[in-house]
């Protein structure tokens, strides 16, 4: 194995958006930072989205899927008991190359989710302290939006202005206001002017396949050239099979594989995981030793436990009216939290923040299984749904608050390997009772809420299996050790000088897409780093 | 000629059995009537090699004549061909920009919003009534 011969002060695993954030600003205090990724920086003309493919390279090579995907930066994942696929990319800037970048914090409730409900539990910190590091986030990363929202306490206005919300958001908006429901521009790390590194959002609509015209906010664009400026070194393709210890019981460096198989070591003082609420577990998992026999930073056994996916539902509504319901950003139009918070009188508890967003173009998510009557998706009817759908619909999508089960779980196969021959994660997840009935309820009010825009049609999705965006809570935070695996600040109650700084540290997962939280998680924690640089306990 | 996915055979194959899934009609036309039918396929299978066995398998053995008896067959018998063979018909289908032009549809074009776009919902006083609810969200205890 070879030894580098520069051992880091700080060594992160991977270069999505928690790593990213903690890069750069390590960095730029002079900090002396190494990340490992096993995937590479994707270059924009690499995406589809500006050439006439672009569908037909979404169902593979843009898929979100890494079991679909299968690309050599991907790992299997066993999902043979799990109701829902888990989703993400391996490349610098991770995940954010290819998420939609609905950009929501949470709200104070999700915080207190314990004292609220009586389910769950409650986070080590409330929304007032995350709030501040939720304004520097949205300023760093470009966030676009509209300031005032009704279901938000007051907060600093985004740094951008909003984009239009279009015909296909002005139409999801007139049945929401005869109904009386809430609604408003929906916010999302997409430029609406040039902002910094990005380009202005020029609405191709294809903002899932990565963006060509570099007008997202994804962390190889935000924050790793700011990173890479002040110092800190990348390594890509390095693929980490073990985070090592020292005698002293402190994390001093990983192993990984190169591009070449060969195996490397990287010394380091303090170790920050950033591989997501897969990798994260994963990896500790596989650094298990003889005193950390169920995994590193394991003696709660929560690591892998707890994973939440945000189970997705959605009905599209077709309408007679041309809307060019192609037109970006995706993003999203208009958003709803009208039926967000509690209201125990419905069945369930928790609820679900709705997105309007673009139905793309004419091949869509066509089913490409047979089975079924040849007319009814071919033929004349073929032309006839094509007519109907491109253009004149729009989607309701529901992200339904997924409560933390100790039974959904990431742990690792008995059988399955990656293309490094090192052992991958097994998803085993399903949904509950309360998901269930939440779903049912959502589905009832989005159908009513397409009925109230006009739709004369609608088709439905009741829980959608490619929905696993949102991976979280596998190293739930908190402040005992014997119920959590790390503190606040994301520093491992095991493992001094071992912290984890994304997803995975989730106590609840809200009804929101997480990212916006993940960052300015990550932003807070790694201000406390360096804010108490001189007391961080390290590896000698 | 040599650097051809599919054979002069297979791409009329192809397209026998595609005119029966994608035939002129809804003042449409049908696969084999665009002209660069198998220009796009050949694109298709070159960005997505994968479908090829598949595909090879749904084309195999099809007697021409009978292009309906052959998809039934194969929708019943090999769905996952089938599925494919409709993969290939309508992606390469809908990449021709003839077609698109009769749909109305330009792509996934570039237009950057301008300014005036932005707040009509401020001006026409759409957003109004959610301005005058007030708040709904729920606060929260220390």
């Amino acid at each position: 194995m070879n030894k580098k011969a520069d051992s880091a002060e700080v060594l992160i695993i991977g270069a999505g958006v928690s790593g990213a954030i903690a890069a750069k600003h390590l960095a730029e205090a002079g900090v002396r930072v190494i990340c490992l990724e096993q995937g590479r920086k994707v270059e924009p003309e690499e995406f589809y989205g500006d050439k006439p493919e672009w569908e037909l390279m979404s169902q593979k090579r843009w898929h979100p899927n890494p079991n679909v995907r299968d690309q050599p930066t991907d790992y299997p994942i066993d999902v043979s008991e799990s109701d829902v696929n888990p989703l993400m990319y391996s490349a610098v800037g991770g995940s954010s190359v290819i998420y939609a970048a609905h950009w929501q914090r949470f709200m104070p409730s999700d915080f207190r989710v314990r004292s609220l409900d009586g389910v769950a539990d409650d986070w080590p910190f409330k929304y007032e302290d995350l709030e501040p590091f939720y304004d520097l986030v949205d300023i760093e990363m470009g966030v676009s939006g509209l300031a005032g929202d009704p279901a938000y306490p007051p907060m600093s206005p985004p740094p951008l202005p909003p984009h239009p919300i279009g015909a296909i958001g002005r139409r999801a908006a007139k049945g929401m206001n005869d109904l009386g429901w809430h609604w408003w521009p929906a916010p999302q790390a997409i430029p609406s002017r040039p902002y910094r590194n990005l380009s202005q959002c020029a609405r191709r609509g294809t903002c899932m396949q990565g963006c060509p015209e570099q007008a997202k906010a994804s962390t190889d664009l935000t924050h790793w050239p700011d990173a890479l400026k002040a110092g800190a070194t990348l390594i890509t393709g390095a693929r980490v099979r073990q985070i090592t210890m020292d005698a002293q019981g402190k994390a001093n460096g990983a192993i990984y594989l190169d591009r070449e198989g060969v195996e490397q070591f990287q010394a380091a003082e303090t170790v920050i995981l950033c591989a997501n609420g897969i990798g994260t577990p994963r990896l500790l998992q596989l650094s298990a030793t003889a005193a950390h026999p169920d995994g590193l930073a394991n003696s709660s056994g929560l690591v892998g436990r707890n994973l939440m996916m945000h189970p997705f539902a959605a009905v599209v509504g077709y309408f007679d009216d041309p809307m060019e319901s192609w037109v970006g950003p995706a993003g999203q139009a208009i958003h709803s939290m009208q039926f967000y918070e509690t209201d125990e009188k419905r069945g369930f508890v928790r609820g679900a923040k709705w997105n309007a967003m673009p139905t793309g173009g004419p091949l869509g998510m066509r089913s490409v299984y047979g089975g079924k009557p040849l007319e009814e998706s071919w033929g004349a009817t073929l032309h006839q749904s094509t007519k109907k759908r491109l253009g004149r619909s729009f989607e309701w999508g529901i992200i339904a608050e997924d409560l933390p089960s100790l039974d959904n779980r990431v742990v690792l196969d008995d059988t399955l390997v990656d293309s490094d021959g090192i052992t991958a994660p097994k998803v085993i997840y399903k949904n509950s009772e309360n998901t269930e009935r939440l779903l049912a309820f959502h589905l009832e009010r989005a159908k009513e809420a397409m009925m109230a825009s006009g739709a004369t049609d609608m088709s439905t999705t009741e829980l959608m299996r490619d929905c696993g965006w949102h991976l979280m809570g596998t190293c739930r935070m908190g402040n005992d050790p014997k119920t959590s695996v790390t503190n606040q600040w994301g520093q491992c109650h095991d493992v001094p000088n071992l912290y984890i700084f994304d997803g995975s540290l989730f106590v609840t997962s809200s009804g929101f897409n997480p990212t916006a939280t993940i960052a300015a998680i990550a932003l807070r924690c790694v201000a406390h780093m360096i804010e108490n640089r001189s007391s961080v306990e390290v590896a000698s | 000629m040599t650097d051809q996915i599919l054979t002069d055979l297979e791409h009329e194959t192809l397209a026998t059995l595609a005119d029966v899934l994608i035939p002129a009609a809804e003042s449409m036309p049908s696969f084999s009537d665009l002209a660069a039918h198998k220009t796009h396929v050949e694109r298709v299978l070159t960005l997505r090699p994968e479908l090829q066995p598949d595909l090879r398998r749904a084309l195999a053995n099809v007697i021409a004549s009978l292009p309906n008896e052959a998809l039934e067959k194969l929708n019943m018998g090999d769905p996952q061909a089938f599925g494919t063979l409709g993969l290939v018909a309508s992606s390469a289908y809908y990449l021709d920009p003839g077609v698109r032009d009769l749909l109305g549809y330009p792509g996934q074009i570039s237009r950057p919003a301008t300014p005036e776009e932005e707040h009509d919902y401020l001006i026409d006083d759409l957003l109004q009534p959610v301005i005058d609810r007030g708040s709904i969200y729920r606060k929260a205890p220390d």
